[in-house]
């Protein structure tokens, strides 16, 4: 904690924390791994356990249950007109099996819609506007065009361009790489290489950058220049400790922006609005307004 | 008809095929922790040092269990899908905990299982296996609204897998298993918090904690690949019951495992570690184990136990069928055991083993060894025996003579080669003792001795320790202030536990603190051993007090008092005012007196001081300290330059206010007329601190006025009596009775019943303040507030009462009786 604290204090401070608000304090509980809409005017978020996702609309706070289902919240990503959500269902097949199906909900007609049959493996959508394209254990499926998109798939980072699927492993990872994301202007791919932290690669899998501190987790990209992560210290059992932290996306500095007992992960980042979502230990969400300093 | 049947029965099977088809499962396997860091459980055990990464890691023996796993999956159903979080062991493999729980979601796992051990993480040790899943303890949820496990399927993984592990034979249990919720189980960072890696978990898993870690013969045992192996295979077992896998995908192999152990040589607890059942016996290492045919024609496996103190052996992957189990080490006779192996089962054979020893036992050393002329042995000596065996030691206490009989207690050491007698209480003074051990001890082999082994001894004059003097004495007084125990011995006291060994109680029973850190001893070279410890507060005067000494005081060489003491004395105020004259103030004795030494005899050295500090009354007292050359025949004197002025008769007598220096030497107080000298004896200096002494005076002659003339000390025969330091104060003069009564100046004043048995009651036409009684040397031995004073406690005698009324005191002269 106390090299941590060191690191910190060596760079300039990127950012200024204005105000932490709850969200939905008293009326929602176990909310877990917010995800902004593209546009800023919509949240999901889900339980621990990934199932009973949620939506609340910011403008009028009221919360639309998307789905109950095991696992919906695992992953769910909007499309890029923020229009549309997708996500993968799981529930228990014969002898304990787990089957698998991608759906997607529509927002203004509150509908949803099964988009593949049941298999035992779906894997996390490429989506736009105007298609999908997925990898399931029998085949990959896909609908319409998607232009560009990530995604991660054990240690294979899946970039789609132009509706083709380039796979990249641009570091070595057993554990494989996880949370994959976009840049808002969509030219850069942030991702976890497990156990050794966030690394920043172009459209092409070249790495740009690596925030080197193995314990980062779950990168959001605020604005193009910067990426929020989660850092948790952990005794092997049980979490120590887990704070949100702004790095510059070319790894040159970092700061922390809650402290380390603050227990607070699962950040979604929204530029446009100063603002981070973000989870605590108990199931709760906050808004973080934030100023970067020039 | 016939149609719909046919179809029913086909999607049966194919229901049942597509259930139980292993092949078609996705395992993650998590190997908890990782990379020996700092959230890493490393015990560093003999024989090897710290920072070495070949003792204990638990993300060592973690991986262990996931590969070997990941392996008996692989081998037992070609095509099942698993994944591990790692499979080495450096830093960065020690991933973050959401990532482990948010890595087997994304991969799709159907099952998740993070393998751990446990420690306490308190002083105590166990051995169990421990399962936690997501979610609130078995039927706990309802009190919360809420399911109990967070992810269905986890606890019944955990209770699945928890009897599978204690079917484990080549350990010992110590408890049953245990399936608990992690959010009960763990309250740390609020509300559900739980384990890092299940939080955020999306598929059915759980945690398990398959056994002890510091309980340290299972470290050992998680040293050994196999064994890890074995915890891996049991993994898959509940696969197996939790899938509901047909039979006829279950493996047809069997395996064997056991444990290797002396059957009767203790086993090694180094550092003083804790262990059970069949761990407190000795592993065999290095034993090789041969798994044979049932006609013992061939040989099908081989294992050689490994050297990290566990007996472990195991043979992977036999075909069922009988076989014998062989155990061959050069140190013990060869062990065998028919065994039957059974498909997909692990048969257990722990055996027991028996150490050659081929030849008779003898004792090879001894002690104390002695012979005619030397020197006598202390009466609490041990006798130590060594032996060339282990020897059994039922046959070998039995075989044990001593000559006089004398009560003791056995102990063994070193695995049973020395055996130690010890006597209950002490051999007897002056005695010679002849010890036997016959033929009839055997070694723990069984065979006995060939000769009998003898020895003798004498022992010392002295079997006890001696207290020599004593500041406090049953029934007796000591001044409130300054008050100290003090103990004096023929030898030197351990003190190391001197300060548990005494204590004081008050009437009531509350103890009454001693100044620890004022406690003083004797060295090595003084004349005789003490201890002194002063009390941290003045006692209570008139307050009866308990002191308390143990019987496990003793000296240097251990041998103890005779018994405990348990004395009762009263606190009392020597220098409490007296109505008597005074013949001698002590205020300058420095000028008054002087060393006499034409009537001193065998005097080394000797000073007479002023002391304002310890003084009763007045400006000062009087310190005079001698030395004698010698330890007998010594007296001093020391000389009055001029006589006091009042003088003394027979009718009269002293009351005299001495310090003691428990020398037990004498303390006169010479008293010359114009014609005579004689020395009025005032005690024997056989006490500490201040005390009130009435001297008769009876060996004054005729009527003859005498005066005082000197302080005089002659010396008595003793360990103490070379040299001492007393102070003396004020010398009064007593009438013919002892104390003068101090007549009533109070109107109506009176004081009765007199004699009195139950109370005592003073009446005044003024406010009665308190009541005193003084004994005859002046100390007040009871004292109560008003008017009223019990004397029903009072031993029966003349006393003088004191009562202060109206500003005054009244001193009347009262006679209790009984």
């Amino acid at each position: 904690m106390l090299a941590l604290a060191s690191v910190f204090s060596m760079n300039a401070q990127i950012a200024t924390v204005v105000s932490k608000t709850p969200i939905l304090k008293g009326v929602e509980t176990d909310m877990n791994s917010p995800v902004l809409s593209p546009d800023g005017t919509k949240l999901l978020f889900c339980s621990a356990n990934y199932s009973n996702l949620r939506m609340l609309d910011f403008a009028t706070g009221e919360v639309t249950v998307v789905a109950k289902d095991d696992r919906s919240g695992f992953d769910a990503l909007f499309t890029p007109d923020s229009r549309e959500i997708y996500f993968v269902t799981e529930r228990d097949g014969e002898g304990g099996l787990k089957m698998r199906q991608l759906k997607k909900y529509n927002i203004a007609k509150g509908e949803t819609k099964a988009l593949s049959e049941e298999m035992r493996l779906v894997r996390r959508p490429a989506v736009s506007d105007k298609g999908f394209s997925v990898n399931t254990d029998k085949k990959s499926l896909k609908k319409g065009s998607v232009g560009i998109a990530v995604r991660a798939e054990d240690s294979r980072l899946i970039i789609t361009r132009n509706g083709v699927d380039h796979e990249y492993s641009p570091v070595e990872a057993y554990a494989g790489y996880l949370w994959p994301t976009l840049s808002p202007d969509r030219t850069k791919v942030a991702f976890v290489a497990a156990g050794k932290g966030v690394y920043v690669t172009d459209l092409e899998g070249n790495i740009l950058a690596h925030l080197d501190n193995r314990r980062y987790e779950a990168p959001s990209w605020y604005g193009n220049d910067f990426i929020i992560t989660q850092l948790t210290t952990d005794d092997g059992h049980q979490l120590h400790s887990s704070q949100l932290v702004i790095n510059r996306a070319d790894g040159s500095a970092s700061q922390a922006l809650t402290a380390p007992e603050s227990m607070t992960m699962s950040p979604a980042a929204d530029i446009d609005n100063n603002r981070i979502i973000y989870a605590t230990v108990d199931g709760l969400l906050y808004e973080m307004k934030i100023n970067i300093n020039k | 008809m016939k149609k719909i049947l046919l179809l029913s029965a086909m999607l049966l099977s194919a229901a049942a095929i597509f259930a139980t088809n292993p092949s078609s499962l996705k395992v993650y396997i998590n190997p908890g922790h990782g990379g020996y860091d700092s959230d890493d459980r490393v015990i560093t055990v003999y024989p090897f040092t710290s920072g070495d990464t070949m003792t204990f890691a638990e993300s060592k023996s973690n991986l262990f269990k996931g590969l070997a796993l990941r392996q008996i999956l692989w081998d037992s159903w070609p095509g099942i899908t698993v994944n591990m979080s790692r499979v080495q062991n450096r830093t960065e493999d020690d991933l973050p905990l959401e990532s482990i729980g948010r890595a087997a979601t994304n991969w799709g796992a159907d099952i998740f299982f993070s393998i751990h051990s446990n420690a306490t993480g308190t002083t105590s040790r166990v051995n169990f296996p421990l399962m936690l899943y997501r979610g609130w303890d078995e039927g706990k949820g309802a009190a919360h609204g809420e399911p109990d496990e967070a992810v269905p399927g986890s606890m019944q993984i955990g209770k699945i897998l928890a009897p599978i592990l204690m079917t484990n034979q080549s350990t010992v249990w110590t408890n049953s298993y245990q399936v608990r919720g992690d959010w009960s189980f763990y309250t740390a960072w609020s509300y559900k918090s739980g384990l890092g890696v299940l939080r955020r978990l999306g598929i059915p898993g759980m945690l398990s904690e398959g056994s002890f870690h510091d309980y340290i013969p299972e470290l050992y045992r998680l040293l050994n690949r196999e064994f890890c192996w074995q915890e891996g295979w049991h993994f898959s077992k509940a696969v197996e019951q939790y899938f509901e896998v047909p039979d006829a995908q279950k493996p047809q192999v069997g395996h064997v495992s056991g444990l290797l152990i002396d059957e009767r040589v203790p086993r090694d607890l180094r550092d003083g570690f804790k262990a059970f059942q069949n761990d407190l016996l000795d592993p065999i290492m290095g034993c090789t184990v041969e798994l044979l045919t049932a006609d013992k024609s061939s040989v099908v496996q081989t294992y050689v136990t490994d050297e990290l103190f566990n007996g472990f052996y195991f043979f992977k992957n036999v075909a069922p069928g009988n076989y014998v189990v062989k155990a061959s080490i050069p140190t013990h006779f060869d062990v065998e055991s028919a065994i039957q192996v059974k498909a997909n089962e692990i048969t257990y054979c722990t055996m027991k083993m028996k150490k050659q020893r081929l030849t008779p036992p003898e004792v090879v050393s001894y002690s104390p060894i002695w012979k005619e002329g030397d020197d006598p042995l202390l009466c609490n000596t041990p006798l130590v025996f060594n032996f060339n065996w282990d020897m059994d030691q039922e046959s070998t206490q039995n075989a044990f003579s001593i000559e006089p009989a004398v009560e003791g207690e056995f102990s063994w050491e070193d695995f049973n080669y020395r055996m130690v007698f010890r006597p209950k209480d002490r051999y007897d003074v002056s005695t010679n003792y002849h010890v036997t051990i016959s033929t009839d001890a055997e070694h723990a082999g069984g065979m006995k001795m060939t000769a009998p082994f003898t020895m003798d001894f004498f022992t010392t004059d002295r079997n006890f320790m001696e207290i020599i003097g004593q500041s406090i004495k049953d029934g007796g007084t000591i001044h409130f202030h300054d008050a100290a125990i003090e103990f004096r011995f023929d030898k030197l006291p351990n003190v190391t536990p001197i300060l548990k060994q005494v204590s004081v109680v008050d009437s009531h029973g509350n103890a009454v603190q001693l100044n620890n850190r004022g406690l003083k001893y004797s060295k090595t070279g003084d004349p005789y051993g003490y201890f002194r410890i002063p009390f941290v507060k003045d006692l209570t005067v008139g307050e009866q007090y308990t002191l308390t000494l143990s019987p496990e005081i003793a000296d240097k060489d251990g041998i103890t008092l005779q018994s405990g003491l348990s004395l009762n004395f009263t606190a009392v105020d020597a220098g409490a005012d007296k109505p008597e004259s005074q013949l001698e103030t002590m205020d300058d004795p420095v000028t008054l007196y002087a060393y006499d030494e034409e009537n001193s005899a065998n005097v080394a050295s000797n000073k007479v001081a002023r002391n304002t500090a310890k003084k009763l009354f007045g400006d000062a007292c009087g310190v005079f300290t001698y030395t004698f050359t010698g330890d007998e025949g010594g007296e001093i004197l020391w000389a009055r330059s001029e006589a006091t002025e009042k003088g003394v008769t027979h009718e009269n007598r002293l009351g005299v206010h001495v310090n003691g220096d428990l020398s037990n030497n004498e303390l006169y107080i010479q008293l010359a007329s114009d014609n005579d000298t004689k020395f009025a004896k005032v005690c024997d200096l056989d006490f500490l601190g201040w005390k009130y002494l009435d001297v008769p005076l009876t060996m004054l002659e005729g009527e003859n006025a005498y005066k005082v003339k000197g302080v005089k000390v002659i010396q008595v025969a003793s360990q103490m009596g070379k040299s001492g330091e007393i102070m003396l104060d004020n010398i009064n003069l007593i009438g013919e009775d002892g104390v003068e009564a101090v007549a009533a100046d109070v109107a109506d004043f009176s004081i009765y019943p007199n004699p009195a048995s139950e109370y005592l009651i003073a009446n005044a036409v003024v406010w009665v303040e308190d009541i005193e009684l003084l004994n005859m040397n002046g100390a007040v031995v009871a004292k109560a507030q008003g008017n009223v004073l019990n004397v029903s406690e009072i031993p029966s005698g003349a006393y003088l009462a004191r009562v202060n009324v109206a500003g005054k005191k009244v001193t009347q002269k009262v006679i209790i009786k009984h």
